[in-house]
């Protein structure tokens, strides 16, 4: 019977992509958090790929025209009117890739976020974890 | 004499990653504080090291790539560092909640494609899943360009369409060699300025920060 794979084997390990997908979050342009009030969290999730994988990552965004390569980095914006920042971070729960962007609340104060409406889309490739037995 | 087309000739102009360090291991880190002192891990490759992996404090329920840092609950962060030079490797990683946790990291480096000559693969074996078997179930990411580059410096690779990219930052201020970049930016936050910007034509190393003072970049096709 004729073999149906080509293989070809090398010593070096190297880093298997099996899998690639897209998500898209789209961030308000205004976020009110009250007095006492918790963090105001905004997430995507896309399911792909295998657990404790290796994850290779960019995320574009509508208002810049430019990408980033970080697993976690900032959106600037206004809080109560001075510069300021959002913290956004990709993380892996199980499956699933999480895109979350985080406004924190203000100490003890209501706080309000402007100035950073915009949808961010994360382009994820994951790979077979290279410490599988 | 066997003619030349006999000789079976596998090619391809763009190179695969070839991992010339596999390393996996856990550290209980001490909660609540900035962070421990980095743990060294030597390595003895005598070259400069490029490393990437994946840590977690809830035995990998949950998994971060390293730099990465995360705003939880009411404001408690996670952060980590991974970093290498031509000898040891860096990993710290921070918790602003309190107590302590078992820090579980696993990683694999690179190094340059210049630097690959002479480093014997044995140094990766041990685990079935990292080897590498050039077959049609899975896709191998082809490495297009990779170099150094200083902030300010703009590198065009003219693909058409927007790359994954690897890049590692050196820190003028610390002697951990090149780490996974951190505080990166969607517009000017406290100055810190953006630090890599991709696009579908080039990568520009902006020099708005002082935080790196050169990177090393690996672009893969998109």
């Amino acid at each position: 019977m004729r073999p149906s794979r080509f293989i070809l084997n090398s010593d070096y390990a190297t880093l298997k992509n099996d899998a690639e997908g897209v998500v898209q979050l789209t961030v308000p342009g205004l976020v009110n958090i009250p007095a006492g009030g918790a963090n105001v969290v905004y997430k995507a999730t896309l399911q792909i790929g295998s657990p404790s994988a290796g994850l290779r990552s960019y995320v574009t965004s509508s208002k810049y025209n430019y990408a980033l390569s970080s697993p976690s980095f900032f959106l600037a914006c206004k809080q109560d009117g001075y510069d300021s920042s959002a913290s956004v971070d990709i993380s892996r729960n199980g499956l699933l890739i999480e895109l979350r962007v985080t406004f924190a609340a203000g100490y003890g104060q209501a706080t309000q976020y402007t100035d950073m409406g915009q949808t961010l889309t994360l382009h994820a490739e994951t790979f077979v974890d290279p410490f599988q037995v | 004499m066997a003619r030349l087309r006999d000789r079976f000739i596998f090619n391809s102009d763009y190179p695969i990653d070839k991992i010339v360090w596999l390393k996996e291991g856990q550290v209980q880190m001490q909660l609540g504080s900035t962070g421990d002192d980095p743990i060294e891990i030597a390595h003895d490759l005598g070259v400069q090291l490029y490393v990437n992996g994946v840590w977690t404090i809830d035995n990998w329920a949950t998994t971060y790539t390293f730099n990465a840092s995360r705003i939880d609950g009411q404001g408690y962060a996670y952060q980590s560092l991974l970093a290498a030079t031509a000898s040891k490797v860096y990993v710290s990683g921070q918790h602003a909640q309190g107590g302590t946790s078992t820090f579980k990291y696993r990683l694999w480096g690179f190094l340059s494609e210049d630097a690959t000559k002479g480093i014997p693969a044995k140094r990766t074996a041990g685990w079935s899943g990292n080897k590498l078997v050039l077959s049609t179930d899975h896709d191998y990411p082809m490495l297009c360009k990779e170099g150094v580059a200083t902030p300010g410096t703009t590198i065009t690779h003219a693909l058409g369409d927007i790359p994954y990219v690897d890049v590692w930052g050196r820190s003028p201020y610390t002697n951990y060699g090149y780490s996974t970049i951190s505080n990166d930016s969607f517009g000017q936050v406290y100055g810190m300025g953006e630090l890599v910007q991709i696009d579908s034509q080039k990568i520009l190393f902006r020099n708005d920060s002082t935080q790196y003072d050169s990177y090393y970049y690996r672009i893969y096709m998109p």
